[in-house]
């Protein structure tokens, strides 16, 4: 089940909502928590028997390690601690590795192998519900107070039943189940330990219809459409042609749209359900289309992913970068490597790997890795500071764009091929094209320019919402927005009218339901 | 003029209300957001809880009872009638992909007035996996007499773990599992016209059918696709590559699916007719380019001599089933040899020559037998190999 599937929208998310309410308001919040646990479940069940075991099996050993992690006696055991969260951890990322990556690696030293090492498929959101409990472990382990809180259910110095179906209400939380976004416990504490949690609130519900209304838009009405074409070109030079300039460029123009627009839809709608459930999710997208460099694209881009790579992964390899060149006493350059660029490009191979393990996505994590390290450079240089001083803002702020966007366009186009050959013919293509018997369907050209103008002139959801806080915010970007365009939504008349007519014309539009791009993941 | 500008300030005059924290009157109303923001799904509700208990394509054990008559013919959508169809009264069925979508039941029943109830169950692109559910259904229909199956090369050649985007996902699952699949604008007005017990819709006559294929834009039209022809057959190799040496074993949709469905079919006394699609003589050397994922699965034939030795498969193995016959087209040089019969080299949409070719069928013509199958394969390779696009963009 998807967020754009009719039985979703019409039957699940209605009833589940009924659940939630009646449950939280003859039993509290644990009457919440129950009612989030039972739906989520249900929610993935859909996935199959085999994923949803995997799963409450791993909500119920993280939530034993994390009870015993943040119990006042393992304190003072402090080996034995460090042991159980590097069991938790392992136990976490092996069972990833298992299921997302044996069978890739196993086909890439078996080709054309039609039988895989594991008869399973890679369960869904398995890449989310990892990530979301090994935050949790490591705050467990930091002992953060919001994270202990949680367990102990707001109350008393050990934790309780309460507390363990608030954990499994958080990490089961359905509108990020799968995709995201990857919410912290901590963040999402204070909301869980209210008081009156479950109770009906008008104006989460006005502003999570208006939330789900624009992301099934961006989804149904722009993504599943620019794919039409897109999926097309892509499957013909996936089959080994080359096609014409045009249909090259278009396509790649388009699935840089359809790629922006099915994610950012997806988060859109996570934080309206979960708006529509009284909780606030974590910001997701910030126009990443709009950035002015690769650094900038990645404050704005799947911000709840960069920031947790950043936490646990880049800054450890910094610091010990810079420890060890320091200790040794090596010179600048070196330091340099060890305490900036390396961090980066194991960053970056880490976010290709967890997109999965083939050689378009090594190679775009190295392309970016490499783009973010010349940038980075770059912007250190008394030259570019020079030109700091010279130029205003928006000069700045349009060179950036103009400069950022043809290879942001390219290294999608990679990331969406289907080998590294496949992306040279597409490429190739640009330069001598053939003729080709794709027809573009009419469609196409007028969703591009309603891409562009929404990409470029118009405020995104949070911005647009930015009167109500509708979104945890994860990374604090400058709004670049023109001004003119920079609306702002409020639960009246003229909002009602175009929420109602975007999220008809979504409906209208759902024809084949088609899975969102990083369900895959 | 005046109007215009008038509607201009009117949108500007909205545009900056929207802008503006403070707005005034009726727009500032709170109360009608939730309404009309809670309206689609108040609506959705409604109409999802028709479809899935109308259930229109009879896919549920509950519902209505609809027959093929209650809805318009949708070439795009007639596989969702599947189970509507298995369980119907029709005589004469006709199955394949988009070569065979333009055949109208009205064609069918003027190319054999025998038949009482005849039907075109097509669907774009069909695959191994999704046709053999079909053949499934198919072969238990009661009152069957004639079936004519299309021999599609996108459907023999593709990987057999293949399925059709286009063939309905309900089909899939189980009765409960699949509500809500079947959820899109047809199954709702469909829906609401069997909940009032409104009579289907007229079907269209042979001069409407006509008509809207002479509608179609023809292939020496579109300059694009005229253009891509062109370069195909400039690349395409004259030289003739040697037969594919292909076991017909490998061909895991002909021995699996439809050689167990006509020997089913023969057994009830049922008549069972191949149809190789009236390819242009120009869409071997365009497939070659647009479908080389075939020659490859195939270790490197061409499509032409692909296509050959498919259908020489079939002829071998259809011989010995009583009932079954093989009907082939592409010598027909009025068919196969001008572009303007085509909207693109694959689909033929000339009205007369589908009826022509459908005379033939039932006249029990045109058919590829073991004895004249060498000649035919020559005929078509000289032909293919030499293909030369005059000023009048034919062969």
């Amino acid at each position: 089940m998807t967020f754009s599937d009719p039985l979703f929208l019409f039957i699940f998310l209605p009833f589940s909502l009924l659940f939630y309410w009646s449950l939280a308001r003859s039993w509290g919040p644990v009457g919440g928590y129950a009612a989030i646990t039972i739906a989520s479940l249900m929610f993935y069940a859909w996935e199959g028997w085999f994923s949803a075991g995997l799963l409450i099996a791993s909500v119920l050993v993280n939530l034993a390690i994390g009870i015993y992690l943040s119990h006042p006696h393992a304190h003072q055991r402090k080996r034995l601690r460090l042991t159980v969260f590097v069991l938790g951890m392992l136990y976490n990322f092996g069972l990833l590795i298992l299921f997302k990556y044996v069978n890739q690696v196993w086909a890439l030293f078996q080709p054309g192998a039609a039988a895989t090492l594991l008869p399973y498929g890679i369960p869904v959101g398995i890449s989310f519900y990892t990530f979301h409990q090994a935050v949790f472990l490591a705050d467990a382990y930091g002992h953060k107070p919001e994270t202990v809180q949680v367990l102990r259910a707001g109350e008393g110095q050990t934790p309780t039943v309460k507390g363990g179906l608030a954990y499994a209400a958080f990490i089961l939380l359905f509108p990020q189940l799968i995709i995201g976004p990857i919410s912290y416990l901590r963040e999402m504490a204070p909301q869980l330990l209210r008081r009156n949690f479950g109770s009906i609130r008008r104006i989460d519900i006005e502003i999570g219809l208006m939330l789900l209304a624009m992301g099934l838009f961006k989804k149904i009405v722009i993504a599943d459409k620019l794919a039409l074409f897109s999926d097309r070109v892509f499957d013909v030079i996936a089959a080994g042609n080359t096609v014409s300039r045009g249909a090259a460029a278009t396509a790649m123009l388009a699935y840089y749209f359809q790629l922006y627009f099915d994610f950012s839809g997806y988060s859109d709608a996570a934080l309206g359900i979960g708006r529509l459930f009284g909780l606030r999710l974590p910001q997701n997208f910030d126009s990443p289309l709009r950035a002015t460099g690769i650094a900038d694209f990645y404050r704005r881009w799947h911000m709840t992913l960069t920031r947790v790579i950043t936490r646990f992964l880049y800054t450890p390899i910094a610091v010990w970068g810079t420890r060890l060149a320091l200790t040794h006493n090596m010179p600048r350059r070196v330091e340099k490597i060890l305490s900036i660029w390396l961090p980066l490009l194991v960053n970056f191979q880490v976010i290709a790997i967890w997109h999965g393990a083939t050689a378009t996505f090594m190679l775009f994590g190295l392309i970016h890795g490499v783009w973010y390290i010349a940038e980075t450079e770059i912007r250190a240089t008394k030259t570019w500071k020079n030109f700091r001083k010279r130029t205003s803002n928006l000069q700045r702020q349009i060179i950036g764009q103009a400069i950022t966007v043809a290879p942001l366009i390219l290294t999608f186009a990679l990331f969406r091929s289907s080998s590294v050959d496949a992306f040279g013919r597409l490429v190739g293509s640009l330069v001598v094209g053939q003729p080709t018997d794709i027809v573009m369907p009419g469609s196409t050209l007028p969703l591009l320019l309603l891409s562009i103008f929404v990409v470029w002139l118009l405020p995104n959801s949070v911005e647009l919402l930015r009167r109500y806080r509708p979104a945890i915010m994860t990374f604090d970007n400058e709004s670049i927005t023109p001004g003119i365009m920079r609306l702002t939504w409020r639960p009246v008349l003229l909002w009602g009218v175009i929420c109602c007519a975007l999220m008809v014309t979504a409906v209208v539009m759902i024809d084949r339901k088609s899975p969102y791009l990083y369900g895959g993941f | 003029m005046t109007q215009h500008f008038s509607q201009l300030l009117f949108a500007m005059g909205l545009w900056h209300r929207m802008g503006k924290a403070n707005n005034q009157n009726l727009l500032r109303a709170r109360a009608p957001y939730l309404l009309l923001a809670g309206l689609p799904f108040v609506l959705g509700l409604c109409a999802f809880l028709l479809v899935a208990l109308v259930d229109p394509y009879d896919l549920r054990p509950w519902g209505a009872r609809p027959t093929p008559a209650s809805f318009a013919r949708d070439a795009n959508s007639s596989a969702s009638l599947l189970n509507v169809v298995a369980a119907s009264d029709v005589d004469l069925l006709l199955i394949g992909g988009s070569t065979v979508n333009p055949i109208d039941p009205a064609l069918l029943k003027a190319a054999f007035p025998e038949s009482g109830a005849p039907f075109n169950i097509s669907y774009n692109a069909p695959r191994f996996r999704d046709l053999d559910l079909v053949f499934n259904k198919v072969v238990a229909m009661p009152r069957l007499q004639r079936v004519i199956v299309g021999l599609d090369s996108v459907t023999f050649f593709s990987p057999a773990e293949q399925e059709s985007v286009t063939f309905p996902f309900s089909y899939y699952d189980t009765p409960w599992y699949n509500i809500g699949k079947d959820f899109e604008w047809t199954a709702i007005s469909q829906s609401a016209r069997l909940a009032l017990g409104l009579p289907g819709p007229r079907q269209r006559t042979i001069t409407e059918i006509e008509k809207t294929l002479a509608a179609v834009r023809r292939l020496p039209d579109d300059a694009q696709k005229l253009n891509f022809v062109k370069a195909a057959v400039a690349k395409f190799d004259r030289i003739p590559a040697a037969p594919a040496a292909i076991a017909c074993e490998e061909f895991t949709a002909l021995r699996q699916s439809l050689l167990p469905f006509a020997k089913s079919l023969s057994q009830r006394n049922i008549k069972v007719d191949i149809l190789v699609p009236p390819y242009a003589l120009v869409f071997y050397p365009v497939s070659q380019l647009t479908f080389p994922v075939w020659a490859l699965k195939y270790r490197n034939n061409d499509v032409l001599e692909l296509s050959i030795r498919l259908r020489e498969c079939a002829v071998e193995d259809l011989a010995a089933v009583p009932g079954v016959r093989v009907h082939a087209f592409d010598n027909e040089r009025q068919i196969t040899e001008v572009l303007a019969n085509y909207r693109d080299p694959g689909h033929m949409v000339d009205a007369v020559q589908i009826r022509w070719m459908l005379d033939a069928i039932s006249r029990g013509s045109n058919t590829l037998t073991r004895e004249n199958f060498s000649a035919y394969a020559q005929s078509l390779r000289e032909r293919v190999r030499h293909i030369e696009l005059t000023e009048n963009n034919s062969p």
